[in-house]
């Protein structure tokens, strides 16, 4: 059962280490600025690793080609409460209501997509994005050719599935870290009712002008040139692009540990296409696609460190998440047995590949 | 005289509005109050069906349909449950399998299984539905395993009040059934049809034949990839079988 609201969703104490002793670069701070206005509390506590908090920047902040905002903003909505994160669900409202929507019309969307003042094109994208989001199984060639009525052409319905598998990174960062919720009830007062267009135009004009993210050459791994190439020039794809090869390079966690992380979320969310890009990267590694493929069966293997048998188990719980409490509980093992970057690098990966998993449906249509 | 024209158009715009503004209000609060008992129903129902399934039957309405799919059966029933019931006073018997059962549905929860129904003392559990799950039988196993724990956990309890400890039998088998929600217009359930259902019952059976608490198939071993400890038993003639039926206990690690 979906959550009605963001009070609904138990969510446990924050998992999040203490802050990082360096601070985030001018660049990055200047970027996450932009995007929230202050800084979030909990920046800090990710700056242990720099690339999760430029993941969720570059996850949050993509300007849109094929649809407008406040697509994107009920995309945002869909997403967070189909994965019941308390934390976006809230900011998600309020982005919403700051563009307009009052608080009966954002309920009622909650209660009811079908009853809800939403366009027929826009319910259809919603639809799409919510099987994605589920993959069980992932939208296939019908659901493209329902978008496909409503005008959505093959880039258009790329770009949505980038949104779709974006946010969601974003938001399993969140709930995985447990991020406590900012936003349970937004102020309703009558002097934002007054200023909503200023506001709600500010928000426009700052995503319209948000600058796309901007991959490092030396990072680039090939691998994913396929699947970039599905989103050619759209702005979703610098971003995924730069998310990809950071969570597939060299962090606090071994490459080889992150693509294990990797390859058993592609296994439990059924994608071959993320089975055989990360199998191509751990071959580049030492590790060969049969022991690769024994590891996977068995969920164990004798090569595995003490480190990857923990996350390895741990991978398997982000796939889905409809109690975070559950899920987040078990996370507390993990944070007690690593140090706080390779923490933060573990949560960033998983929720990288968790929407890595998901995308893998723009090339292998099923 | 246009004053009071324009005061009585005024009066009676003003009753008309805050009329329409009552009706509104009214309605409103009905559909909300609808919503809510409509909410509340589906949160009950989904004490008994997956809430996947609830979704699909409020977009689509109750259609009694099945998909066939690979999924894993654990059957698992309480040994001596019968003489138990038959010494003991009713309200006893119901405190004790309400406290079992329970300690068993966690456990299998717990592992990513659906409890499909309790059939008196026994369980019927499924993994790999409604999620699909490329490791459900090693989830079954180790449902199975912690089934075990906590039942020595619940028995410590209950000889702590005096009464005898409870066994069990476990059975697991995997293979393709039809599943989904299954029955007829006045009754339905969510649950898995197919010799994978009926293996499983057989092989929980055998737990008494070879005094062992939790045996799998060779389909299920096959999945286990060498996961479990297994020693297997003799094979057993089974009726509606062509071959005999080979299980693996599962010991303690």
């Amino acid at each position: 059962m979906l959550p009605r609201h963001p009070t609904e969703i138990e969510w446990s104490d924050s998992l999040l280490p203490p802050p990082s002793p360096s601070p985030p670069t001018p660049a990055v701070v200047a970027r996450v600025r932009s995007l929230f206005g202050p800084i979030p509390p909990w920046i800090p506590s990710l700056q242990w690793c720099p690339w999760v908090v430029e993941t969720i920047v570059d996850a949050c902040a993509i300007r849109p080609v094929h649809f407008d905002f406040d697509l994107v903003a009920l995309l945002h909505l869909v997403i967070a409460q189909e994965n019941s994160c308390r934390y976006c669900y809230g900011t998600a409202r309020v982005m919403l209501q700051i563009l307009g929507f009052s608080e009966d019309a954002v309920r009622t969307l909650e209660r009811d997509m079908l009853t809800s003042r939403v366009s027929p094109r826009n319910r259809a994208a919603l639809d799409y994005a919510r099987q994605l989001s589920r993959a069980d199984p992932r939208p296939g060639a019908a659901q493209a050719r329902v978008l496909a009525e409503f005008g959505f052409d093959e880039a258009a319905v790329a770009e949505l599935a980038a949104f779709t598998a974006m946010w969601l990174t974003a938001t399993r960062i969140t709930t995985l870290l447990a991020i406590p919720p900012a936003a349970d009830h937004p102020p309703n007062s009558w002097w934002l009712r007054l200023t909503r267009p200023i506001l709600a135009h500010t928000l426009r004009r700052q995503l319209r002008e948000f600058p796309s993210a901007v991959p490092d050459p030396a990072k680039r791994i090939t691998a994913f040139d396929p699947l970039i190439a599905t989103l050619g020039a759209l702005p979703a794809g610098a971003s995924l692009r730069k998310i990809l090869d950071d969570a597939f390079g060299d962090g606090p966690l071994p490459r080889r540990t992150r693509l294990i992380v990797g390859a058993v979320i592609g296994r439990a969310l059924g994608c071959d296409i993320t089975l055989q890009l990360l199998q191509s990267l751990l071959a580049a590694d030492g590790v060969e696609p049969p022991a690769v493929e024994d590891m996977l069966a068995r969920l164990d293997a004798d090569w595995l460190d003490e480190r990857e048998h923990l996350l390895l188990r741990a991978a398997r719980d982000t796939v889905h998440i409809h109690q975070p409490l559950t899920v987040q509980r078990r996370m507390f093992e993990v944070r007690d047995r690593l140090a706080p970057a390779e923490f933060i690098d573990f949560v960033g990966v998983a929720s990288v590949a968790n929407g890595l998993a998901r995308l893998g449906v723009l090339l292998q249509r099923c | 005289m246009l004053t009071l024209v324009f005061a009585a158009v005024a009066v009676a715009f003003g009753v008309a509005w805050w009329r329409r503004v009552a009706a509104y209000r009214r309605l409103s609060d009905a559909f909300d109050s609808a919503a809510a008992e409509l909410e509340h129903l589906q949160r009950a129902f989904q004490r008994f069906v997956p809430h996947q399934v609830v979704e699909g039957i409020i977009q689509r309405g109750v259609h009694t349909s099945g998909e066939r799919r690979v999924v894993t059966v654990l059957i698992a029933d309480l040994v001596g449950f019968t003489a138990l019931s038959e010494r003991s006073e009713p309200e006893v018997v119901v405190r004790l399998l309400n406290g079992y059962l329970q300690a068993m549905a966690s456990a299998i929860a717990e592992h990513g299984g659906y409890v499909s129904k309790f059939m008196g003392d026994g369980i019927l559990a499924l993994f790999g539905t409604p999620e699909r799950n490329p490791w459900q039988a090693l989830d079954a196993v180790e449902a199975a395993l912690a089934m075990r724990a906590a039942l020595a956990r619940y028995n410590a309890e209950l000889a702590a009040a005096g009464h005898p400890p409870l066994r069990i039998g476990v059975g697991v088998h995997c293979g393709p059934a039809v599943v989904g929600l299954l029955g007829n217009a006045e009754l339905v359930e969510y649950t898995a049809i197919g010799d994978v259902v009926n293996t499983a019952a057989r092989i929980e059976g055998m737990t008494r034949q070879f005094g062992v608490d939790i045996l799998v198939s060779a389909e299920l071993r096959a999945e286990l990839h060498d996961r479990h400890p297994l020693r297997e038993m003799p094979p057993v003639e089974v009726k509606g079988k062509a071959g005999a039926l080979v299980t693996f206990a599962v010991d303690p690690r």
